[in-house]
């Protein structure tokens, strides 16, 4: 049977481990690996995932937030 | 933190936080979890980190945390009725139940339910966009060393658990 997720297996884990991270491209290829592992076996990508968000407005985000910390004034004070 | 770098921040990470977020609670409460998220950076501005540099690792360690008592809010929940169930679900307690919107094939959901909560936030932090290797590693307090070497773990674990999966 073939290695649908083609992978590196049979590889020594141990080696694997000490011979990544050393410098960042090892490290940013290290994530993108995993992130086509799971491509592969159907994980949504985050495109896939942001297109279903309904963002707030900067603007209107920063309006409640200064309303919302704005201090409350009391009817009684002069 | 001036309004505009708040402003800046905003639209630089809020696509990352609701994707990190959506993977593990599911999209509609992703978007609390982001509005959520930015009234914290919005209340705590005058202590964020003095680097803007941190300032999106700090993001996502703040909404790491929101996902986290969601997280354990839904578990609670579900041990609760898996007590009342007489136990028949303790399988499941693991999931969050957002698993069907963020995989699309019963293998690698299978495999999504087998990894542990460690495993899962790192696969999730792996997918951030916004974040280098080195602020990845930051939030969850560990070298970029120590982060990379679990990343290549994981992927091994989820090649494993792929093929006894059947996949």
């Amino acid at each position: 049977m073939g290695d649908p997720l083609g992978s590196r297996s049979g590889g020594n884990t141990q080696q694997e481990e000490t011979s990544v991270g050393t410098q960042n491209t090892d490290d940013e290829s290290e994530t993108a690996r995993l992130q086509k592992v799971a491509a592969q076996i159907g994980f949504a990508d985050a495109e896939q995932l942001v297109s279903r968000a309904e963002f707030e407005d900067p603007d209107g985000l920063l309006a409640r937030l200064r309303a919302r910390s704005a201090p409350a004034v009391s009817s009684d004070e002069p | 933190m001036t309004e505009d770098e708040f402003r800046t921040l905003y639209l630089r990470m809020r696509d990352d936080v609701f994707a990190f977020a959506a993977r593990r609670l599911g999209t509609g409460p992703a978007e609390d979890v982001v509005s959520e998220t930015f009234e914290v950076v919005w209340r705590k501005r005058n202590v964020a980190p003095g680097s803007d540099e941190n300032w999106p690792a700090w993001t996502v360690g703040v909404a790491r945390n929101k996902i986290r008592q969601e997280v354990r809010r839904r578990w609670k929940h579900r041990r609760a009725e898996a007590d009342l169930d007489d136990g028949t679900h303790h399988a499941h307690q693991r999931t969050t139940g957002a698993d069907a919107e963020v995989v699309d094939s019963l293998v690698g959901r299978r495999v999504y339910q087998r990894l542990s909560e460690t495993q899962r936030e790192l696969f999730d932090l792996a997918h951030l966009r916004g974040l280098t290797t080195d602020q990845a590693a930051s939030v969850l307090g560990i070298t970029a060393t120590a982060y990379t070497t679990r990343v290549s773990r994981l992927r091994a674990s989820i090649e494993r658990l792929y093929k006894e999966e059947g996949g």
